[in-house]
């Protein structure tokens, strides 16, 4: 079991610090991180969507809203590239054409 | 000025050099072919130590800059291998922590700070999936840099073990 360092960040997410050893975690929580992030164990990390992790009352839980949002936005921007791969396709671009533009 | 050697070594010449006992050694004499055993300097600094040809099979830096950063040119200051979530999958050298701010951001803070934050940073990520990823290292501080990966041309990022090295003056 090992500890990471977490804080809510700028972006209003959440950072997770992994300390690599050469310094005590402490130092690294004090040299890498701003005021207010904590220690905690990683075995008490969600396992995923770790873009809508939040830090509540000491422990870092899912934000279900933001999940939601992250995954409607996600699921938007599959449905409009495939909508423009469909019309490049039928002006006749190539596959290395169309996969050029959009990735 | 008195030197006393003890021991039967046959010739130890100092030429041009001066020796005092309270500053030690003085810059200007040179060993030719000899060897350094072992070489001590318990609370004095070695400014500069010149081995054209020599090997010296182990430089001990218990304590100071040399002990978390290398102090040669061209030598690696840091580097560092880290998982997809930011975890240290490898070694790390002068590396302090990773932190993954979001998915596919990092910032990998410097144990030991860079003299400026005009360093180069060589970044690629390890994940096979990511065979057309675009690995960006920016924010250059003297304590840390970010680095992102973004696969293809797709505006978000994604996550993706990292080798990350640093070279500085």
């Amino acid at each position: 079991m090992s500890q990471v360092i977490v804080y809510t960040n700028n972006d209003n997410k959440l950072s997770i610090c992994y300390p690599t050893g050469e310094l005590p975690i402490e130092e690294v929580l004090a040299k890498d991180c701003p005021a207010g992030a904590i220690i905690v164990d990683d075995s008490e990390l969600p396992k995923e969507d770790f873009d809508a992790w939040e830090l509540v009352d000491g422990k870092v839980v899912v934000n279900e809203t933001k999940k939601a949002t992250i995954l409607a936005k996600q699921e938007f921007e599959t449905t409009a590239k495939q909508s423009a791969l469909a019309k490049l396709t039928a002006l006749g671009l190539t596959q290395a054409e169309v996969t050029a533009l959009l990735g | 000025m008195s030197t006393i050697i003890n021991g039967t070594s046959s010739a130890i010449t100092f030429p041009d050099s001066t020796v005092q006992n309270s500053a030690g050694l003085t810059a200007g004499g040179t060993i030719a072919s000899g060897t350094i055993t072992a070489l001590t300097a318990t609370t004095g600094t070695v400014t500069t130590l010149t081995a054209p040809t020599s090997t010296i099979t182990t430089l001990n830096a218990p304590s100071g800059v040399l002990a978390t950063q290398n102090g040669m040119n061209g030598i690696a200051s840091a580097w560092v291998y880290f998982d997809s979530g930011g975890a240290i999958a490898g070694t790390a050298f002068n590396v302090s922590s990773v932190t993954r701010n979001s998915t596919g951001v990092y910032t990998v803070n410097f144990t030991t700070a860079m003299s400026s934050a005009n360093y180069a940073v060589i970044a690629c990520a390890g994940n096979s999936n990511n065979s057309n990823a675009m690995v960006n290292a920016s924010a250059n501080a003297t304590g840390s840099c970010q680095v992102t990966c973004q696969v293809g041309t797709s505006a978000g990022y994604q996550d993706s073990s990292m080798f990350v090295v640093v070279h500085s003056r």
